[in-house]
């Protein structure tokens, strides 16, 4: 059951296959059996590993611990409402910056962040995988931009990413399935011209959006509520696309379903996932489980998980599950024009520059970041206003001038920092599992980013006639927490996802990522599941699918 | 107060004129924010004491909103849904509010709802202090942190006064959009259902230039640039 918008309460369903639909989990298809794979978490790569799985016909079970998502129902126009697609349980936070989370970073339910993403849809460049070679900051990972990218390019097709004629930045510069949006928001109208008066580069972004029809989708409307929902169903997103797909070839998902536990054989192996649905523990075996819950969930889980030979923490002999959480740095900027602009206008997200990816090292730090014209919605600009230390009659005056309001948004890499991680609190959520504590302080180095990106931001303002108002300090896409690594002492996967201790156990989802680029990450993340997925499917013909 | 001394900027323009064209669903939630039904959780005196501090936070004077404001309070007292994130050391949610609202009103003198019968410049003083961590008595906070206290306050009222629909017809956001998005997009192009601005409004609405509030503070801090020296480069 889940709180409708309205408040009352929905039955939902929570057993989803091929022309089955349940309430309940009594006619479970894959109930007692073994299943080659179980999968928790529906989000972005759980998504893309259920349908490559289901489409090789392995018979593959989806954990998902929100709901079941209908979009002409749940999702609404509205930022409160639609607080609830993020992920709203507590975690404590500490540390210099403690994070906020939920619906900020976090998604719940079938679809999982890809649900409010805003869309936008980056390869990350060749660089942000050898950050540690060619800048003597972060790690390298153990696989390159080559290995990832065939799936990058399945991924934006089957995705139809709208794309420009030529993306100026890293090492693809296009064509995408689709053409770029051509309508552009008044807001991106104001950043192409402040960055055209300084001779910045800056192009529409590729998006996960249509911008014509596609599979019986219709092209985006402009209504600018990406992070509320995609209601016409515009936006890609993993509930639309890769899980319908996946339960078409034989899947079985479960909704409202969390899982609570790992259990692990005498032989060190997985072999169940223990998962709580409406009160009741329930138990899925499989030969192979991945765990796709992201940042916080999957170093939770695994931490719960001791036993005999895994007292720390399942999947842990390195003692980093848990470390190297990273965010990406996402100060806004605002200013004030003359004339009006509206926030509220057009996809959020139609104007971009990478211009300041790439390490310089007359900035004095390494890596960079991509700024973003970025619109908002009332609750996003007054919780940016309340943070940037607004109340009162400041703040309704500030509120005021919403219209009048230009807006650009940094992602900016943050280094990796083995202090910054999750660990277990003593106090216990409504399934009786500790809850996460995540520690997060931004670095020296991550300072002196922000602050070239912000007043790289406030020049594009400006040189496009505005005045400077606020600067709201924010974060944004949670990385890090289950390292991948080629070495077993530092890291807790390898560069095919698998746990370095426990071999039929993968981490799949951003909480692998060694360092965290400087743009967003999902297209990534669904390269990366893409790939695992072949990775896996090739050993699964060799016959190693129960390894060890 | 903000909202009524001044001539609207968007005058006639009524979000709420619009509902025939959201879909239901979205309809539903907006429309029930204008008639919030009595508080179920917070006591009487919790709902008074709620409304006196929403009033001065956001400077708001009208009940309709600031009803809204507290149904909001309420109905997150009333939802087992989490808090997204708590910072370790500060209690949990409803704890925090129902703790918080107590000591205001002690702070002002006495049980019941005393911090609603304070002047309404003695109330905006004690929130003022609440927010820079020096309420005072510091006894009738003990136990409580007070930044935590405030931006719970102020973040929960801020948000409710973000999502009524009169505040979105003051600034002109023209609300939910679907199944009827935007079309005319370029920058001073306006579709015929979006708010048109009073022309000789924008005079009216621009800030008071930096008076060393957080907004500049928050300039030095992150880019190093003194509230002065960024005053100057301004013109
Ligand atoms: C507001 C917002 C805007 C964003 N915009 C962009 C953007 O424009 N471009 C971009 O590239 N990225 C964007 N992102 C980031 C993007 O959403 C994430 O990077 C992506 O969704 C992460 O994918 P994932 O598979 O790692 O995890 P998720 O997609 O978060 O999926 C994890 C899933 O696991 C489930 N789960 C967790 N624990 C358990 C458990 N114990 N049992 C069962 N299920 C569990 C969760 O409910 C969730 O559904 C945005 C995010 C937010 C919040
Ligand atoms: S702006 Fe476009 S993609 Fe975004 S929610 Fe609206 S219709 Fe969907």
């Amino acid at each position: 059951m889940a709180p409708s918008p309205g408040g009352e309460a929905i039955r939902r369903h929570c057993d989803h296959y091929s022309g089955h639909l349940f309430d309940h989990l009594d006619h479970r298809k894959f109930g007692d059996d073994e299943v080659d794979v179980c999968i928790v978490g529906a989000g972005a790569a759980g998504g893309v590993l259920a349908q490559r799985l289901a489409a090789a016909r392995l018979r593959v079970v989806v954990v998902e611990a929100g709901p079941f998502w209908d979009p002409a129902t749940d999702f609404v126009s509205d930022e409160l409402a639609t607080q609830r697609l993020g992920w709203q349980d507590t975690r404590l936070v500490a540390g210099r910056d403690p994070l906020k989370l939920g619906h900020n970073t976090c998604g719940r339910g079938v679809g999982g962040g890809t649900t409010h993403f805003t869309g936008v849809f980056l390869r990350f460049h060749a660089s942000d995988f050898r950050t540690r070679s060619l800048d003597g900051v972060g790690v390298d990972w153990p696989l390159t931009y080559q290995d990832l990218e065939l799936h990058y390019r399945q991924i934006e097709h089957e995705v139809a990413v709208s794309g420009p004629l030529r993306f100026p930045w890293g090492e693809y510069h296009g064509p995408y399935p689709y053409p770029a949006r051509s309508a552009v928001s008044p807001n991106a109208q104001v950043f192409q011209r402040g960055c055209a008066a300084l001779g910045i580069e800056s192009c529409v972004p590729p998006l996960a959006i249509l911008s014509a029809p596609h599979a019986g989708r219709p092209p985006c409307i402009n209504r600018g509520f990406c992070n509320q929902g995609c209601k016409p169903n515009s936006k890609f997103s993993t509930l639309i696309q890769h899980i319908p797909q996946a339960i078409a070839d034989g899947a079985e998902v479960l909704s409202d379903c969390m899982a609570t536990q790992v259990e692990v054989g005498r032989d060190g192996a997985a072999r169940a996932v223990l998962f709580d649905h409406e009160g009741r523990e329930h138990r899925q075996r499989a030969r192979v489980v991945i765990l796709c819950g992201f940042v916080v969930e999957t170093p939770r889980l695994l931490l719960q998980c001791t036993g005999p030979g895994h007292e720390d923490g399942l999947a842990n002999s390195s003692g980093m599950v848990g470390r190297g959480v990273m965010v990406h740095s996402s100060h806004d900027v605002y200013a004030a024009f003359a004339d009006e602009v509206r926030l509220y206008k057009g996809t959020p997200v139609l104007a971009t520059t990478q211009a300041y990816y790439g390490t310089d090292p007359s900035r004095g730090f390494a890596r960079g970041y991509t700024l973003h014209a970025h619109g908002a919605r009332p609750v996003e600009l007054v919780s940016g206003l309340c943070g940037a230390g607004l109340w009162g009659l400041e703040l309704r005056e500030a509120m005021r001038e919403y219209n009048y309001l230009a807006r650009v948004t940094m992602i900016g890499e943050v280094l990796p920092d083995q202090d910054n991680r999750v660990r277990l609190a003593d106090e216990r959520d409504a399934h009786g599992m500790r809850r996460a504590v995540v520690d997060f302080s931004l670095g020296e180095h991550d300072q002196r980013l922000i602050a070239h990106a912000v007043g790289r931001a406030r020049a594009i303002l400006e040189a496009a006639g505005g005045t400077v108002r606020h600067v709201a300090p924010d974060t944004a896409h949670l990385l890090g927490g289950c390292r991948m690594g080629d070495d077993a002492a530092t890291s807790v996967v390898d560069g095919d996802c698998r746990c370095h201790d426990v071999p039929n156990l993968y981490i799949c989802s951003g909480a692998v990522f060694p360092t965290s680029g400087g743009g967003n990450p999902t297209e990534t993340i669904m390269a990366l599941a893409a790939r695992t997925a072949a990775r896996l499917l090739e050993r699964a013909r060799r016959r190693e699918l129960t390894a060890v | 107060m903000a909202s009524d001394a001044a001539p609207p900027v968007y005058p006639g323009f009524d979000v709420m004129a619009e509902r025939l064209a959201w879909d239901p669903a979205t309809r539903a939630v907006v429309a029930a924010r204008l008639s919030p039904g009595r508080p179920q959780a917070l006591t009487e005196a919790e709902a008074r004491t709620v409304a006196a501090a929403a009033r001065q936070l956001l400077a708001e004077d009208r009940s309709e909103i600031l009803t809204f404001v507290v149904s909001h309070f309420d109905s997150r007292l009333q939802s087992d849904a989490g808090e997204g994130q708590r910072e370790v050391g500060v209690p949990p949610e409803a704890d925090l509010l129902r703790r918080g609202l107590a000591a205001l009103d002690r702070a002002a003198g006495g049980e019941g709802a005393a911090f609603a019968g304070l002047p309404a410049a003695e109330q905006r003083e004690l929130i003022a202090a609440l927010a820079a961590d020096r309420a005072e008595p510091a006894d009738a906070f003990a136990g409580l942190p007070q930044k935590a206290l405030f931006s719970k306050l102020l973040g929960l009222a801020a948000e409710a006064l973000a999502s009524h629909p009169a505040v979105w017809s003051e600034i002109g956001y023209a609300g939910p959009a679907y199944p009827r998005g935007y079309y005319r997009l370029g920058r001073g192009v306006l579709d015929p259902w979006e708010p048109r601005a009073d022309p000789a409004a924008r005079r009216r609405i621009t800030p008071r230039e930096q008076s060393g509030g957080g907004v500049s503070a928050r300039l030095a801090d992150v880019d190093g640039r003194t509230p002065a020296a960024d005053h100057q480069e301004r013109g």
